[in-house]
This record gives structure tokens, sequence and C-alpha cells, in this order.
């Protein structure tokens, strides 16, 4: 059954490109998070307003990033908007997809987190002589962070896996480079294998401080 | 060749749209079964399965699925099977959304209280009838809602396929083909992503009104 001798020698030659593009995917990836996690916040309240015009913006974004594949929102970013005449770099293209699908979900999220903490909470802190301000910085906000934590590092390795569909358009981040890699020398077992180890490393290292971390800060 | 879109075109995206619905449904049983197993053995008293299973979770959720369409494909043709690519994506979203559900599985069977269980066998019942009679009709409804979750995820992930070639096409796949035809990306795109919004959006209505049913019950049964 297995007559085929593995090759690792040729990956290992291509290691720095491997290395680089996985920095790249680690790029994207927080920076799909922190303008993810901004849009986020601004939709989660809009979710709430009493204005229709941003409630519907904000409903709507969310159910359209929620209810459609992250690869169609990026074929949109990439395709979709160069008939519009507006002509996106893959990296941009993956970088505005990955961003728009983060919001959704950590809109989600958030809402779940604010709406977890009871009113009841804010009016007792008002009544003990803490001002708006005061209560949300030191009642309301820390809960809703303990409960968000660990779905947000979800969503990052989330945001981590989906950024490897950028090798469908050309964007040679960790998985793309690796395409790349192993059409030039034929192997394509061992080339995926590696690129494989290294999303699985990533993603262990970031899970495992987040656990660490949550352990450390809410042990109230 | 007609650069406008034809009627044909709009038949080969309701045909994709089908694919799509057959993907999810075929792999979202096997996915689910073996998901189901694997969930079980979990709860079982040996570390040493859990800990084994767990590492088999692990690597299926750390890992982009589209990476584990070319591993296994490229891991069957070296092992001396090489497999159509239909077949061989069918199978690897099968074990893909397996490692999700098995984490499912076992939160339901642990979110059934122990004095329940252990009432069940009080009342004489053995293992597997206190597993089939008590703890799969408790423990599987409270999971409900996120296996739906995992359904819908499953169905957005059967685009992916597309990157194995896999004929016949599903529906995005089905779009670029007609994309690169007629050059209107937006437009097909557009009609693209309502397809699978309707699809999601119809299964998300569905489930939440068979919760409310089962809410129903058990607020008469109260």
């Amino acid at each position: 059954m297995f007559d085929y001798t593995f090759q690792w020698r040729v990956v290992w030659r291509h290691w720095p490109e491997l290395l680089q593009s996985a920095a790249l995917t680690l790029q994207i990836t927080a920076l799909s998070i922190v303008i993810g996690l901004a849009i986020a916040l601004a939709l989660a309240a809009f979710r709430d307003s009493r204005n229709p015009g941003l409630r519907y913006l904000a409903i709507s974004w969310i159910a359209l990033a929620r209810n459609t594949p992250a690869l169609l929102q990026i074929y949109m970013a990439y395709f979709g908007l160069g008939a519009l005449g507006i002509h996106l770099s893959p990296y941009t293209s993956v970088l505005a997809a990955i961003a728009f699908n983060n919001a959704g979900y950590l809109a989600e999220i958030l809402r779940g987190g604010f709406s977890s903490v009871p009113a009841t909470q804010n009016l007792a802190a008002r009544g003990l002589g803490l001002s708006t301000l005061q209560a949300y910085v030191y009642i309301i906000l820390p809960q809703v962070v303990r409960t968000v934590f660990l779905p947000i590092v979800n969503q990052i390795i989330w945001a981590m896996l989906g950024t490897s569909l950028g090798m469908i358009i050309g964007l040679q981040e960790l998985a793309g480079m690796t395409t790349f890699l192993q059409s030039q020398t034929f192997r394509p077992f061992e080339f995926y294998f590696v690129a494989a180890c290294m999303y699985l490393v990533i993603a262990k290292i970031a899970t495992g401080s987040a656990h660490l971390v949550s352990a450390r800060m809410f042990r109230w | 060749m007609d650069y406008s879109f034809t009627s044909n075109d709009f038949w080969l995206m309701v045909r994709g749209a089908g694919i799509t619905f057959v993907l999810t449904i075929v792999s979202g049983f096997l996915g689910t079964l073996l998901g189901f197993i694997v969930g079980w053995a979990r709860t079982a008293p040996s570390r040493i399965v859990y800990h084994l299973l767990g590492a088999y979770i692990d690597v299926i959720r750390s890992v982009p699925l589209l990476i584990q369409f070319v591993l296994f494909n490229s891991f069957m043709a070296i092992a001396g099977h090489p497999m159509d690519p239909f077949t061989s994506g069918l199978i690897t979203l099968s074990i893909y959304i397996s490692g999700y559900v098995s984490e499912v599985v076992k939160a339901g069977i642990e979110s059934v209280p122990g004095v329940v269980r252990k009432a069940a066998r009080g009342l004489g019942m053995t293992y597997l009838q206190d597993f089939f009679y008590i703890v799969i009709p408790i423990g599987m409804r409270s999971v409900f809602p996120a296996w739906t979750g995992l359904m819908l995820g499953l169905m957005k992930d059967t685009s992916l396929i597309a990157v194995l070639g896999a004929t016949p096409p599903e529906l995005l796949r089905a779009s670029q083909i007609i994309i690169n035809r007629i050059q209107e990306p937006l437009a097909i795109l557009l009609g693209a992503g309502l397809f699978y919004f309707i699809m999601c959006y119809s299964i998300t209505v569905m489930t939440s009104r068979y919760e409310n049913s089962w809410q129903q019950k058990r607020e008469v049964i109260r």
C-alpha cells in the first residue's frame, strides 16, 4: 500500500518562505480581529438603538455576515466590488471580507455579553453613588469581558483558519504559499502536512495562552 | 458563445444549490453519526480514550478545512487509493463536522444531572436503557440549537469543496463558472448569496419553531 517515499528535505529548504507566510497569516488575523471588534461594538450598540436606520443596518449586517459563506464574501470583495470600479488587492479583499465576517459574529458575542449583566446591577451601582462612567468601568465591563473572553478567542482562531481562503484568490499567506510551493515541487502531501502542523501549533499556542490568561484574570 | 445570463445558467445555479443541500445532508448525517460515537466515547471513564479522541478533535478544529481537503485527497492518492474529488470532499466534510458535533454531544450528555441517571439506574434500567430513554431525550434537546448552528456552518463550508475541482459543481462553483463566461461578478454573486441566505435562514426559522414547540410542551408538563 505504501510504496511512496516521503521527501521532507524540500520542505525544509522552503522553510523561510513558509515562516514568512505564516507571519502574514498572523498579521491579517490580528488586523481583521481589531477592525472586526471595532465595528462589532458599533453594531451591538446600533442593534438596540432607537433609530430604525441604524438598527436595520446592524440587523442586516449581522444576518448577511452569518448566513453566507466566508468564501462568497471574499469573492464579493475581490470580484464583486471590481464591477463597481473598486479594485482591491487580494490582501485587502481577504482582510475586508474576514473583518466583515468577524464583525457580524463578534457583534452577537458582545450583545450576549452585555445582556448577561442584569440591568439591576447598573441601578445598584448608581444607587451606591457611582457615576454612569464609573458604573460602566467598574461594574458592567469586567463582567462583560469575562463572559465574552473565550468566545472571542474562538473567533480569533476561526479568523485565522478563515484567512486560508486567501489561497483561492492567490494571496500568499500560509495556505496560499503552501499551494504555490507544492505546485513547483510536486510534493503536495509533505507541504500541506507541514502547513497543517503550523496552523495547529499557532492555534494551540493561542488557546493555551488564552486559558492561562483567563484563569489568572477571572478568578473571582 | 452567449455572454448573457440564460435560463440554463439559472438552472445550473438551482442545481448547484441542490448539490450544496445534498452535500450538507449527507456529510451532516455521516458526521453526526461519527461525532455522536466520538462524543459518547469521551464520556466513558477511560482517560486514555478521552485524551486520544480529544487530540483528534483538536486537530480537526485547528487546521483550515481547505488544508484538510487537499491533505486527505493527496493522502489517499499516495496510499494507493486515489478518489474522485467529490467523494474525498464528502468524506473530509463528514470527518470535519464530526469533530465539532462530538463536542456538542459530549456537552449534551454531561448536561444531564448525575442524580437523574442514578434515579434511572435505581429504577432498574440498564446502562443502555438509561442512555437511550433518559440521557438522549433530555441531553440532546438542550444542545439541539448548537447542533443546528453546526449544520448551518457546514452548509456554508461545502462551498470550499470547489478547491478540489469537484463535479457536479455546488452553488458557489456553479456561480464561478457562470461568472467566467458572462463577466458579471456582482449580480451573480449577489444571486448566489441570496440562495445561501434563503437556505440558511429557512433552516433557522424551521428549527426555532421546532424548539418553541418543545418549550411549550415543557411548560404544559410543568
